[in-house]
């Protein structure tokens, strides 16, 4: 005699599982990191990631100051660096190509040579702050500082 | 009983088809879905919209070690299975913990792991400098930015 295991109402319920998980599984977007130096706690602490090895030459510091609207969005982008404050900025497209005009000192890579400081409002958006970061990575920065808005501007 | 065989109780053959290569698939696919789903609960809160970044790196396998932090539009940082944290000592407090209780031990910990800061896209640049200024506090080193890689922008 053949017992048979009901194997149907198993399946019946497997099947509503799967389907359970198929309408509830959201793919992962891609998602990708932009590598940032951590801020400073105050003025009196000592900037960080500074290789050892490159201590003696200093790097040309150069600023992006980004003021924010109301709603959040970038109302003004101004860059300095030492050799003075660069022309009237609209746009980041604009910011990209003042970017990719800085000449790193001489014999040294871009990245090895310039340290870009970001600057922002503290309404800015995030969206915003990652459209500028995005496009100091187009022009060959990696990495990044972050800090906030001097109130006092000479 | 419904599942005897088509023609009557009496014949000698079977017409049944064997169902168990089919269960065996269908048990397959719904472990795959039920791994993938526990995954995405975990770390990735799906209330975080992320911006969109053309030059943003995926993670490459030099980055064992990470951990996340999901700082939604209001400026909390949500933690999977925990109350949200507001202010930056409960962030501080929060990293350190991570950190103590780590395998490696604290020391190796704050030097070995990544801190990945997933921010809502309209969250403000003072929650994420509040969030940074805490983790710096808390004694981390390496820190990114995420966002969602997009084809061109």
């Amino acid at each position: 005699m053949d017992i048979a295991v009901p194997i149907v109402p198993m399946l019946d319920m497997s099947f509503q599982l799967l389907a359970f998980f198929i309408l509830t599984f959201k793919p992962m977007p891609t998602e990708g990191q932009l590598a940032i130096n951590l801020p400073r706690l105050d003025a009196t602490d000592t900037p960080q990631n500074i290789d050892p090895s490159h201590l003696e030459d200093k790097k040309d510091e150069y600023t992006i100051t980004l003021n924010s609207s109301a709603d959040g969005g970038v109302a003004n982008i101004s860059m300095k660096g030492p050799t003075g404050a660069s022309p009237d900025i609209k746009n980041t497209p604009e910011l990209l190509y003042q970017l990719e005009k800085i000449t790193p000192p001489a014999g040294r890579k871009r990245e090895e040579g310039i340290s870009i400081t970001i600057e922002a409002d503290d309404n800015l958006t995030y969206a915003r702050l990652i459209e500028v970061m995005n496009m100091c990575k187009r022009a060959g920065y990696e990495t990044v500082n972050l800090m906030p808005l001097r109130k006092e501007k000479s | 009983m419904s599942h005897g065989p088509a023609g009557g109780g009496h014949g000698q053959q079977s017409a049944e088809p064997n169902l168990t290569p089919l269960l065996d698939l269908v048990l397959q696919l719904i472990m795959f879905f039920m791994l993938v789903a526990n995954f995405v609960m975990d770390e990735h809160s799906v209330l975080i919209k992320l911006p969109f970044a053309s030059q943003a790196k995926p993670l490459t396998t030099k980055d064992t070690r990470i951990t996340y932090l999901n700082v939604d539009k209001t400026g909390r940082v949500l933690v999977p299975l925990r109350d949200p944290l507001l202010t930056p000592e409960e962030i501080k407090f929060h990293m350190l913990t991570l950190a103590r209780t780590d395998p490696l031990g604290e020391a190796a910990a704050k030097q070995e792991i990544t801190v990945i800061i997933r921010a809502d896209k309209d969250a403000r640049y003072h929650h994420i400098l509040k969030t940074m200024q805490a983790i710096k506090a808390a004694g981390y080193s390496k820190l990114q930015l995420r966002a969602q890689i997009a084809e061109n922008k």
